[in-house]
């Protein structure tokens, strides 16, 4: 086992050095200057020679990316252009509110979509089945910000429930800190309840915006997942016992269903980590995914180069580490 | 599927009667014969746009009705430069429909060929044409594709290219599998004591029989590719206006702040997105269930 993980973080290094060229010369082919696009037309030439100077714009391209590779390496990233922010604090700043709204997405998918999956399982063709198989196609079909918007108009500014965007309101956020920069773990650190609700309220329609698509996704395969279990001659065996019929659903053939699904929730959590670029634009939510598309728009090169490293490096970890885990707890896979 | 002769008239009957199980099995589906339905019905509405566009669409302007809700005169209302809504989005579905299917057949055809070349001739190419995949799949889809229209600049043309590289690593893993279990199949092996050439093996004998399973992927892919470039339009990295483009005009709307006031403006483009997608998702369910009966629950 313990050489299976060692091999596979070896296979690993590889695809990390694929990425780093590729962000590298991405980067250096999107058309404009960076040091015009920041100093402004009016720069004089020496300003400019002066500014690409500072930043090593002058370089050739191969001694420009080993220097950016020893960068990663030291995980120093930086300074963003614009902002002159440290890259890694912005990182660490920005990371945590990824993760919080992720968290809460896939905790709406897992907390809807299962039991949805179980009962159309056990319902199998009946209008229950029906209604929440169709609701979940729907779900995939939708475009993610336009759910967000639809509920912004619903909740937020027609029903005035909930806000509509950020993830603090400003009277509470006065007099509010953050210590590990999730809201709501500092909240209940702090013991401040108001702030609590008020963080709470924030989080919810970004997360059915960003946790629709994974709902779908779980309900349909907890569904197909226990479709297989319900089959098999364990669970008849479980039934002629005479068992009550709920016990063999959720103890005998849910928990057995559960592997499957378990794994596509974690590929999930990694796509939402890192693709929720449109419902953080939507919401202003002040993820790494907004945050990396806004510096692509101002040419920010640290911003984009870090953001999309840490970005696609976590989604790479995420996934080898589902695969690892399948590995342990499903002991019928052979791993070599 | 698996016990295909080389010997043509045999082949030939096979095909045929393949052709029609495959078409019974269809007809079953309930989901696969709306989403045939719709995808006709949507093709058509594209097609025959220039027939029925109640108004023109980049051009008529009427500002006296600015942001009209639905009614007699803009069934669907009008946006906030007082175009009809109705017409505009008909418009947006005909380049969402040329997009979605011209990206997935490029990265069909590039996937493809890299996943038979990779699955065929092993050694150094697999290992490359593999890495390459693991690359392109270590990037959040969205993201390479912003960058990539960013790199080829803010068209429908990059949109195009960008949504197509990022279709591709899913061809070329399908394609790839399918070959290697094919490979080693008794009627590959056939062919290829009788001496036939690599080429001749991929592509009369390995690309027919690894057919099924890429066009259930595709259909799967137009969906996907229609959400995506829509969320490049709506990054404002898609067609330029005045060209009517769906995730463009929920942008416009989101940016302005109609979406707030005038919710016709957001509602109508999105339920179309929606529409599309749904449509390659029931057919694509549907081919499934007729297509691969491996699959079959």
């Amino acid at each position: 086992m313990i050489r299976y993980i060692f091999q596979r973080l070896l296979g690993l290094l590889p695809v990390l050095l694929g990425i780093t060229l590729l962000i590298f010369v991405l980067l250096r082919l999107i058309p404009g200057d960076p040091a015009v696009a920041l100093m402004g037309e009016r720069a004089t030439p020496a300003q400019l020679d002066a500014f690409r100077e500072q930043m090593g714009l002058n370089e050739p391209l191969p001694l420009q990316y080993l220097s950016f590779l020893g960068n990663l390496l030291r995980l120093d990233f930086g300074y963003s252009i614009v902002t002159g922010i440290p890259i890694v604090a912005e990182i660490g700043r920005r990371w945590a509110a990824s993760f919080e709204l992720a968290t809460a997405a896939l905790l709406f998918a897992i907390v809807v979509g299962i039991p949805a999956g179980v009962i159309a399982a056990v319902r199998k063709d009946k209008w229950v089945d029906n209604l929440a198989m169709t609701g979940s196609l729907i779900g995939v079909s939708m475009p993610v910000y336009w759910l967000g918007l639809l509920l912004i108009y619903l909740f937020a500014v027609n029903l005035g429930w909930l806000p509509p965007s950020g993830r603090l309101g400003i009277s509470v956020g006065s007099n509010f800190q953050t210590f590990t920069g999730l809201y709501v773990l500092d909240a209940i650190l702090q013991l401040n309840f108001t702030a609590l609700i008020d963080v709470l309220a924030h989080l919810v329609l970004p997360a059915i915006a960003l946790g629709t698509i994974p709902l779908a996704i779980v309900a349909r395969l907890t569904r197909s997942a226990m479709l297989e279990v319900l089959s098999q001659d364990y669970i008849r065996t479980a039934r002629a016992k005479g068992l009550l019929e709920r016990w063999v659903v959720l103890k005998h053939a849910l928990k057995n269903a559960l592997l499957p699904v378990i794994t596509i929730i974690g590929l999930q959590f990694g796509a939402l980590l890192s693709s929720a670029i449109l419902t953080e634009i939507i919401f202003s939510w002040p993820g790494i995914g907004s945050w990396v598309y806004k510096g692509i728009l101002e040419r920010d090169y640290p911003v984009v180069q870090g953001g999309v490293f840490f970005v696609s490096v976590t989604f790479v970890l995420i996934n080898l580490l589902v695969d690892i885990s399948y590995a342990l707890f499903d002991p019928r896979i052979q791993y070599k | 599927m698996d016990s295909l002769s080389p010997e043509k008239t045999i082949q030939g009957q096979a095909q045929a009667t393949t052709l029609r199980r495959v078409y019974q099995q269809f007809l079953k589906s309930l989901s696969g014969k709306i989403g045939l339905f719709l995808s006709v019905a949507l093709g058509l509405l594209a097609l025959l746009a220039p027939l029925i566009r109640p108004y023109n669409a980049a051009t008529a302007r009427d500002f006296s009705s600015r942001l009209a809700p639905p009614g007699l005169e803009h069934l669907l209302g009008a946006d906030g430069l007082g175009r009809d809504i109705l017409t505009l989005i008909i418009y947006g579905l005909r380049i969402s429909l040329v997009v979605s299917l011209v990206s997935v057949g490029l990265g069909l055809v590039v996937g493809t060929s890299l996943g038979l070349v990779a699955g065929y001739f092993r050694g150094w190419l697999d290992i490359l044409i593999g890495w390459l995949t693991d690359i392109l799949l270590a990037f959040p889809p969205i993201l390479l594709a912003i960058a990539l229209v960013t790199v080829a600049g803010s068209s429908l043309q990059s949109v195009i290219i960008a949504v197509g590289v990022i279709q591709i690593p899913i061809f070329i893993r399908l394609t790839r599998s399918m070959v290697l279990s094919l490979r080693e199949q008794e009627f590959i092996q056939t062919v290829r004591a009788f001496g036939a050439k690599p080429g001749r093996i991929i592509f009369y004998h390995i690309l027919p029989a690894s057919l099924a399973p890429l066009i259930v992927q595709a259909t799967l892919s137009l969906g996907t590719a229609t959400l995506e470039s829509a969320g490049l339009g709506f990054l404002g990295l898609g067609a330029q206006p005045p060209t009517p483009e769906l995730g463009t005009m929920l942008s416009d709307s989101f940016r302005s702040g109609y979406s707030l006031s005038s919710p016709w403006t957001i509602v109508f483009p999105g339920l179309m997105i929606t529409l599309v997608v749904l449509a390659f998702n029931l057919l694509g369910d549907g081919l499934r269930d007729s297509l691969d009966p491996r699959l079959n629950r």
